[in-house]
């Protein structure tokens, strides 16, 4: 996991919660704490963060992930600023995350298995986002969909097609716009 | 200036503060740190990601510079270069113009790719043969400011037709720029993308430099048609098509009334290509220079040997062609002596530089009859023979007979029934069942095998068409329809009964479908589109792959096993089976070809099947024996320790349906 995620995640937390809650978030958790945007950590922290952070908020690790990736949108924008400004929408925003992502993992780990989102057209401008996550980060991705759509002034519907949780060989979202 | 002036709650300064202002510091010098850390790596991240980009430029600009140097052929180079400029930068579509009629106009000469070509159908065909005058559209502007053209609205550009094409495909942006030999103007690739094309004089410098290497091949390709039109071929100082021309017709209307006294022979290296290929043009020039000599002295020797009184005419008539002219009676013994002679001169390697290296001919002969109406018609004669005898293998001789002008046209028939297959929906997949060889026998998978429903002739395995299809360059979109179908096929397999885990499926992949420089999307794009698990798709490659481009076939299988999806290596121990392939290729499974399992009662079949299944465990893969049909067979080859195996005694190749029919739980 990119290192900037869990800034982001601290950003948030600390935000709505106050820095005393990053703060015992990480020691509950028995997380390193130490994360730059430059870095890649383990998977196992993001999963133990909001497994700590569902417990205390008496929310499921679901609606904390969406919540996140949600939140986390407006604190991406101010940071990569021009990822965001080439796009009037957050439809083609969205399909311009492959070329985001790619570049990111890839400089600093040559030949790394980079995430890859598949996009497909589906009827009245539906768009179907394919994604292998065994370790359901879908929400994740649902998060970042709502949040991109708020950045834009968009309104989106997301529905959870397949799932890798349920099942399913992979995961795949349908986004609605209706703005 | 102001004498500065501390705040006063802060005096004396440099006195230790209480509690809560310690606390309240270190709080503010926590901040500080960490907008130190974020501005740090700001720094860092725009350093890496340019670094990342130039790389990804370099090695961009590498591979056109590749293309550049192997070919002569301006067409191939454009497709090639587009493919790999669209792939490498992610744009979705790029089309290629050639410049004509005076610097007035850029014309479409049909090289173009397209990510997806289903989806972008209308912008393909609004761009396949455009052709825009000087000033008009992205081309003609490009041909008249001679730069590079960015946009993010087609609108903004003055005689574009195609705008509306390209929204109604989802395409936000697009660029051109200019091919150069020197500075004139002689090709302009344009591209489009459905995300934004970001102008950057880097990416700009980069654009410049691949115009100036295609410009390289235009170069060469307008030099070789200048030597086309001279009397004599430079390179070689034999005479060329037009002497031939000349002289032939001169002969065969000088030919009685029977028609009799006219021979031509045609000859057509083998490996030329390769060599060009692998060591450069240069190479290749000077290897053709030396054939020329050889062949010289074959004929001329030849001739003082047998029929002195036949005049000869050597002629070098393209790349690697040849022609010899026969004026006079010559019976079939004669001509055939020829033959010998010229596959004799051949034979010897030649060597050039450092490097030794061994061509072959094959060849093609037809004497004139009556039945002859020009020199042209039995020259073609004489070709058909040629390719006849390159069909067979290296280094044969063919002599044209009616039969076998009646049987390539029937070729040429099915060429065009193949291609029309496609569209009509003839090609099925048949499924052969491939199990474990343990005491359990569970069902481990599928190979995916394709079969032709023809119209006439029944249903037809691939030996009997997929030269055809191969010639007729089909064989990357039938290799794509395989793969889609099977994709389907596993996202629609029920449970079945003899399978303990989900079953794959193994699709035959050919080199130039696999080398394709999206061949990995593709895969990829297919597995997420039926949303399959990607381990259950195998693909099987051959070893020709390897020795085409070992690199890349490496690079290719990395990624789509990165992604999961498992890879095989078919006919291991037919071809060159040289170790390193087996090194450096990384692979899931291997598979012993049938020929070796058939002959399982000779030692030497046994000791080769034991070394294949040794080496295989040592690097960890699965080993799988085709072509068994006998349980004696299966006992041996589990014994070695063969882990899965298809053939007749486990279940023949069926249609999907039945497939499901027999086994589903």
């Amino acid at each position: 996991m990119k290192g900037i995620v869990f800034n982001l995640l601290e950003e948030v937390v600390t935000a709505d919660l106050g820095a005393d809650a990053w703060f015992e978030l990480v020691e509950a958790s028995a997380v390193s704490g130490v994360y730059t945007s430059v870095g890649s950590y383990p998977d196992e922290d993001l999963y133990k963060l909001v497994e700590v952070a569902s417990q205390g908020l008496g929310l499921s690790p679901d609606e904390i992930l969406r919540d996140f990736g949600r939140k986390a949108m407006p604190l991406l924008a101010a940071r990569y600023g021009a990822l965001f400004s080439g796009h009037e929408h957050s439809r083609s925003f969205i399909l311009s995350v492959n070329d985001i992502i790619h570049p990111e993992v890839r400089k600093l780990y040559s030949g790394a298995a980079c995430p890859h989102f598949h996009f497909q057209q589906g009827a009245n401008g539906r768009l179907m986002v394919g994604y292998r996550s065994p370790r359901n980060l879908c929400q994740l991705a649902h998060g970042f969909v709502h949040g991109a759509a708020d950045h834009f002034g968009n309104e989106v519907e997301i529905t959870h097609d397949l799932c890798m949780k349920d099942g399913d060989p992979i995961c795949r979202m349908a986004l609605e716009w209706s703005r | 200036m102001e004498p500065v002036k501390f705040d006063p709650k802060f005096e004396p300064f440099g006195q230790p503060p209480d509690n809560t202002e310690r606390i309240a510091r270190l709080e503010r010098q926590v901040l500080r740190e960490r907008m130190a850390r974020i501005e740090a790596e700001a720094i860092a991240e725009k350093g890496l990601r340019d670094l990342y980009e130039s790389k990804q430029r370099i090695s961009l600009l590498q591979k056109i510079t590749d293309i550049a140097n192997k070919s002569n052929e301006v067409h191939t180079s454009l497709v090639s270069a587009l493919a790999e400029i669209c792939c490498t930068l992610g744009y979705d579509f790029g089309n290629a113009y050639l410049i004509e009629g005076a610097q007035q106009s850029a014309c479409a000469c049909e090289a173009w790719f397209a990510e997806d070509e289903t989806d972008l159908a209308l912008l393909v065909a609004a761009s396949g043969n455009a052709s825009f005058d000087r000033g008009k559209g992205l081309p003609g502007t490009v041909l008249e400011t001679g730069r590079m053209v960015w946009t993010r609205d087609l609108d903004s550009i003055p005689g574009c037709t195609r705008a509306q094409q390209a929204d109604a495909c989802g395409m936000t942006s697009a660029c051109a720029f200019p091919v150069r030999v020197e500075t004139e103007i002689v090709a302009v690739l344009e591209f489009f993308a459905r995300k934004p094309i970001v102008e950057s004089p880097e990416l700009t410098w980069a654009m410049q430099q691949i115009g100036t290497q295609l410009g390289r091949v235009v170069e060469r390709q307008r030099a070789w048609a200048l030597l086309q039109t001279a009397r004599h071929d430079v390179l070689t100082g034999l005479p060329n098509r037009a002497i031939l021309a000349e002289r032939s017709a001169a002969a065969f209307a000088a030919l009685p009334p029977d028609g009799k006294g006219l021979a031509m022979v045609v000859l057509d290296l083998n490996g030329f290509k390769a060599v060009n290929d692998r060591y450069g043009h240069h190479y290749g020039d000077q290897l053709l220079t030396l054939v020329a000599t050889r062949l010289g002295r074959a004929v001329i020797s030849w001739q003082e040997n047998r029929i002195a009184t036949v005049k000869t005419l050597l002629a070098r008539t393209g790349g690697d062609e040849f022609v010899v002219m026969l004026q006079g009676l010559v019976d079939w013994p004669n001509l055939a002596s020829l033959a010998e002679a010229i596959h004799e001169c051949l034979s010897p390697p030649f060597r050039i530089g450092d490097q030794s290296v061994a061509v072959g001919a094959s060849v093609g002969m037809a004497t004139s009859d009556d039945g002859h109406d020009s020199y042209d018609r039995l020259l073609r004669d004489a070709d058909l023979a040629m390719y006849e005898a390159k069909r067979l293998g290296a280094s044969r001789t063919v002599s044209f007979t009616p039969e076998l002008g009646l049987s390539v046209r029937r070729a040429r028939e099915l060429k065009q029934e193949v291609r029309e297959a496609v569209a009509k929906k003839q090609f099925e997949l048949y499924y052969q069942p491939i199990f474990s060889l343990d005491a359990e026998h569970t069902l481990c998978g599928f190979e995916a095998l394709l079969r032709w429903n023809h119209p006439t002739r029944g249903v037809l395995g691939p030996d009997e068409f997929i030269d055809c299809a191969q010639d007729a360059g089909l064989m990357t979109a039938l290799g794509t329809w395989v793969l889609r179908q099977a994709c389907e096929t596993i996202a629609r397999m029920p449970p079945l009964a003899a399978a303990r885990t989900p079953p794959f499926v193994s699709v035959n992949v050919a080199p130039e479908q696999f080398l394709q420089p999206n061949f990995a999307d593709i895969v990829r794009g297919m597995v997420m589109e039926t949303a399959i698990s990607p381990s259950r798709l195998k693909i099987e490659i051959t070893e020709n792959v390897a020795i085409i481009d070992a690199q890349a076939a490496a690079e290719v299988l990395r990624t789509i096993r990165a992604f999961g999806v498992q890879a095989s290596l078919d006919d291991f121990g037919t071809g060159y089976s040289s170790l390193s392939y087996l090194h450096n290729l990384p692979l899931d499974s291997l598979k012993i070809d049938k020929s070796f399992v058939a002959s399982i009662h000779e030692p030497k079949s046994v000791n080769i099947i034991r070394a294949i299944v040794d080496l295989a465990r040592d690097i960890d893969l699965v080993v799988i024996a085709e072509g068994i049909e006998t349980k004696h067979q299966a006992q041996v080859l589990a014994g070695f320790g063969c882990k899965q195996g298809q053939g007749f005694l486990f279940g023949k190749p069926r249609p999907e349906w039945n497939v499901f029919g027999l086994t589903a739980a």
